[in-house]
């Protein structure tokens, strides 16, 4: 954020959430008193288990609130409510160096290049000098024309799919290079952790999010920052999937909270007289051959339910040496990162044409603001706008299934799936992956064949629009397809996914195997096989008898 | 601000349709305050409805649909189903994202396209109702409540119409539920269709009652499928529609499979009525879906006379009643 809208946007935030738990106190909602003590609960108890040797001013603080809360008169309290929502909010917006956003921004400089250097500490650069021009490797397709004038045309939130960290820096050089400045978006407080990387990404628009926060007045500051960013014409990037993917599949369930401050936010630009007024939902898919943290992220996800760790903080990200392999080793295959900007939407789930007006579904232009309107004036709703942000949801997802770049590791990865799961029918999906069935192999030709089956319902799909496919799975023959994916599997990961010796096809790694057939997950393509779906319908869990 | 703030100001009702809906709607609604603007595609029942309406107050009949709705704050479908695609068609030309549609449809188009679905399509209006349930419009001329379930998603259409029911005897009961509504009653013609069929046959009521049962039954399948709650169909928009008395819509489908039983000659009735169709379109979702449907596929092979309607319902009276709402055909 720009440092002459800073002290006022972070004013703003912190009388704004003040004032709305205040006022609901009074209309019969949770008292501040009561308020303030869940905060004290939920920041203590965070700070006890913290191990951060800085946290003794913060304890401090949550305990003069403590204290304050049996002796103290509601004016008293409501001072410490609002020094506790300012604090959470300069937290959140952070420190800001306009000096490096400008150097940045209009130097021109690649940012990727900038990113890679944080990410790549000077001794691995130097140690190999060439380091690959990621130019040629991210496909920008789709409507970036739109995505251009719509950022003209008001404000845009940008809401991408997430398998990896690559996927923001990913995201930053794609916008850099479509000639848009950077967005805002929120990050996990622990990938500011590497000071490098954490230096720019403050600068290049990131703001703080630190999941282990549980205090609700936490959440509501989140959001309601997130908002007033969007008021004040700040583009946003937000993965409404909430974090990476673990299964690998693509997000069915999106987390709506943050995705639905799009109608608070047009509303609140209403009811202020905006100039322009308008919010667009850009939905957008990234889509890599390999994964960087595939083995960590299945990993976590096959825990037991309840152990999954929501926050990881040791995967390969935070390993420089793992990250250059991936990038070196990825475009060493000539790989391609696929960027694709879907159709805009408004905040209530409507396509907006190229000039920003939203559309009904005859394709005549309609007025979004009458969404909102109650006796003649724009007014906030929540059951109305949580309703309407469900449905923006789904069309997010539907764009996610349409415009998801399908590549050949996918493919490949599925059928062997397939496969090895029809030879060792009865065994379950769990013990499968863990401690392998009855048969480990498969013909190579039977891969060909069930390659080539996925291969025609594929392109069926995308023939009507519901499916994009990468190099090889657009117009190869199904060997051409298990042979790149093949090809990809040998490198970078560990153990391999799919390994071919002779004419039969092993799964050295399973659960890799799983992680990348899962991407493939919910395409119905194994209609009439007699397979039950890996994952349950909203992709969170295993599936049901799978 | 927020949108719990009322004005006194009456609503403003598009009307569409001249039937016997219309006309209960209409007087409602002029009990109620509103103001009510009439269209019906044959004008000069528009203009006797408006007429017999005088006593309660003035209707203002328009001589189209975007005359109608243009300025309406509330637009009520009271069209058979067959024609709701057409009318939304025109609603959708004037049609604001701030208006509410109110409709009453119990069938389906071809497709299975449901009532909400129908006006979602055809205009950018999100916030729709269906009433369901018992409606039974000649309570209302005895005096007595006038039951039904309002399915919405959006609590300012329960709000809107809980405002312009205020003094009539209308008694709503709110849902979120609104596929679980219009599946309801679209398959209750359905089993009323087979509980006609099966009085024609000189089947007992113990056999209707079984019908009726699975007519149920396959109708929660369906909903289900479609993302209703199977609590729906046990509520008021399922068992309490099927309790009380066959209301007007099914009483008609009743007769039919009462005549067609007979052996009498119904082409025109096939066509006006949803329940032929809904049959027809249900078997189809059931065969796309996997869904295990064999009532409707009983009346559809009798409409369509390819099963005489005795030996068709007594092997559907053989079944086990598989009471799982999710119970799926063997793949």
């Amino acid at each position: 954020m720009k440092a002459q809208d800073r002290e006022r946007v972070l004013t703003e935030l912190q009388s704004r959430v003040t004032a709305e738990i205040v006022a609901g106190a009074h209309s019969g909602g949770m008292s501040v008193e009561d308020v303030l003590a869940d905060s004290a609960f939920f920041e203590l108890k965070r700070l006890k288990e913290s191990r951060d040797k800085s946290k003794g001013e913060e304890l401090a603080f949550w305990l003069e609130v403590k204290s304050a809360l049996h002796n103290k008169g509601e004016s008293a309290l409501k001072q410490l409510l609002s020094r506790a929502v300012r604090r959470y909010a300069d937290e959140i917006c952070g420190r800001f160096d306009e000096r490096v956003y400008d150097a940045v921004t209009r130097a021109g400089e690649p940012v990727m290049g900038m990113l890679m250097n944080a990410v790549s500490p000077r001794r691995i650069l130097q140690s190999f000098p060439a380091l690959p021009s990621l130019d040629d490797t991210i496909v920008l397709q789709g409507e970036v024309p739109q995505l251009k004038r719509l950022h003209e045309r008001g404000t845009v939130v940008l809401v991408p799919t997430h398998v990896s960290h690559m996927d923001s820096i990913a995201v930053g050089y794609a916008l850099w290079k479509l000639g848009l400045p950077p967005f805002l978006y929120g990050a996990g407080l622990n990938l500011f952790s590497n000071p490098m990387l954490g230096f720019f990404m403050r600068n290049l628009g990131a703001y703080t999010v630190d999941r282990r926060k549980q205090d609700p007045v936490y959440k509501r500051v989140l959001k309601e920052y997130a908002t007033l960013t969007l008021e004040n014409g700040y583009d946003n990037i937000f993965f409404p999937g909430g974090t990476r993917s673990r299964s690998g599949a693509l997000e069915k369930k999106l987390k709506l909270g943050l995705l639905g401050t799009g109608v608070s936010a047009f509303v609140n630009n209403l009811q202020n007289h905006k100039q322009r007024p308008n919010i667009y939902i850009v939905p957008a898919t990234l889509s890599f051959s390999l994964v960087l943290e595939a083995e960590t992220l299945i990993d976590d996800f096959l825990k037991e339910v309840g152990k999954s760790r929501y926050i990881i903080t040791d995967d390969e990200f935070s390993r420089p040496r793992r990250v250059y392999e991936f990038l070196t080793q990825l475009l060493s295959l000539d790989s391609k990162i696929h960027f694709t900007v879907g159709r805009a939407l408004d905040p209530f789930g409507n396509d907006v044409d190229d000039a920003g007006n939203s559309l009904d579904p005859a394709g005549r232009t309609i007025d979004p603001q009458r969404y909102v309107f109650h006796d003649g004036a724009p007014v906030h709703d929540a059951q109305r706008d949580a309703e309407m942000t469900r449905e923006v949801g789904e069309r997010v997802t539907e764009a996610y299934a349409r415009d998801f770049v399908i590549q050949s590791t996918h493919v490949t990865a599925r059928a062997v799936m397939n496969l090895l799961r029809k030879e060792n029918a009865g065994v379950d999906l769990m013990r499968l992956l863990r401690a392998g069935g009855r048969h480990d192999d498969v013909p190579l030709r039977d891969v060909y064949a069930e390659t080539a089956r996925l291969l025609t319902e594929l392109r069926g799909m995308a023939d009507r629009g519901a499916a994009r496919l990468g190099p090889y799975v657009g117009g190869g023959s199904a060997d051409d397809v298990v042979t790149d994916g093949i090809k990809h599997f040998s490198i970078y990961h560990t153990k391999r996914a799919v390994e071919r010796k002779g004419d039969r096809v092993f799964s050295p790694d399973r659960t890799l195997l799983f992680y990348y057939a899962n991407r493939l997950e919910g395409f119905r393509l194994e209609r009439g096989l007699g397979l039950k779906p890996l994952l349950s319908a909203d992709h969170r869990a295993l599936g049901r008898g799978a | 601000m927020t949108a719990t703030s009322t004005t006194t100001k009456p609503m403003t009702v598009a009307v569409l349709g001249a039937g016997k809906v219309a006309q209960a709607v209409t007087s409602l609604l002029l009990r109620a305050g509103a103001q009510v603007q009439l269209w019906a595609r044959d004008s000069d029942k528009a203009k006797g409805l408006s007429k017999h309406m005088a006593a309660l107050g003035p209707v203002r009949v328009c001589g189209s649909v975007a005359e109608a709705c243009g300025d309406a704050d509330v637009i009520a479908f009271a069209v058979p189903a067959p024609a709701m695609a057409s009318v939304a068609r025109a609603v959708g030309a004037v049609a604001r994202g701030d208006q509410i549609v109110l409709h009453v449809a119990r069938g389906v188009e071809p497709g299975f396209v449901l009532g909400h679905q129908i006006v979602r399509r055809e205009t950018c209006i999100k916030k729709i109702g269906v009433l369901g349930g018992p409606l039974y419009l000649d309570d209302a001329h005895a005096g007595r409540p006038l039951v039904a379930v309002l399915g919405a998603r959006f609590d300012e259409v329960q709000r809107a119409v809980q405002r312009l029911t205020q003094g009539t005897p209308v008694r709503l009961h709110p849902t979120s539920d609104v596929v679980g509504v219009e599946v309801a009653g679209a398959i209750s013609n359905v089993a009323q269709l087979a509980a006609g069929l099966a009085h024609g046959v000189g089947l007992g009521e113990t056999d209707q009652g079984i019908l009726l049962t699975r007519g149920l039954l396959e109708a929660t399948r369906i909903g289900v499928a479609l993302g209703a709650q199977a609590a729906t169909f046990t509520g008021l928009a399922g068992v309490g529609d099927m309790i009380p008395r066959p209301v007007t819509s099914t009483k008609k489908h009743r007769a039919l499979g009462e005549r067609v039983a007979a052996g009498e000659r119904v082409e025109s009735e096939l066509s006006a009525l949803e329940g032929p169709l809904t049959a027809r379109e249900a078997v189809l979702l059931g065969q796309r879906a996997g869904l295990e449907l064999p009532l409707c596929r009983a009346v559809d092979d009798v409409l369509q006379g390819k099963q005489p309607a005795l030996s068709a319902l007594e092997a559907v009276l053989r079944l086990d009643l598989d009471l799982s709402p999710t119970a799926r055909a063997a793949s």
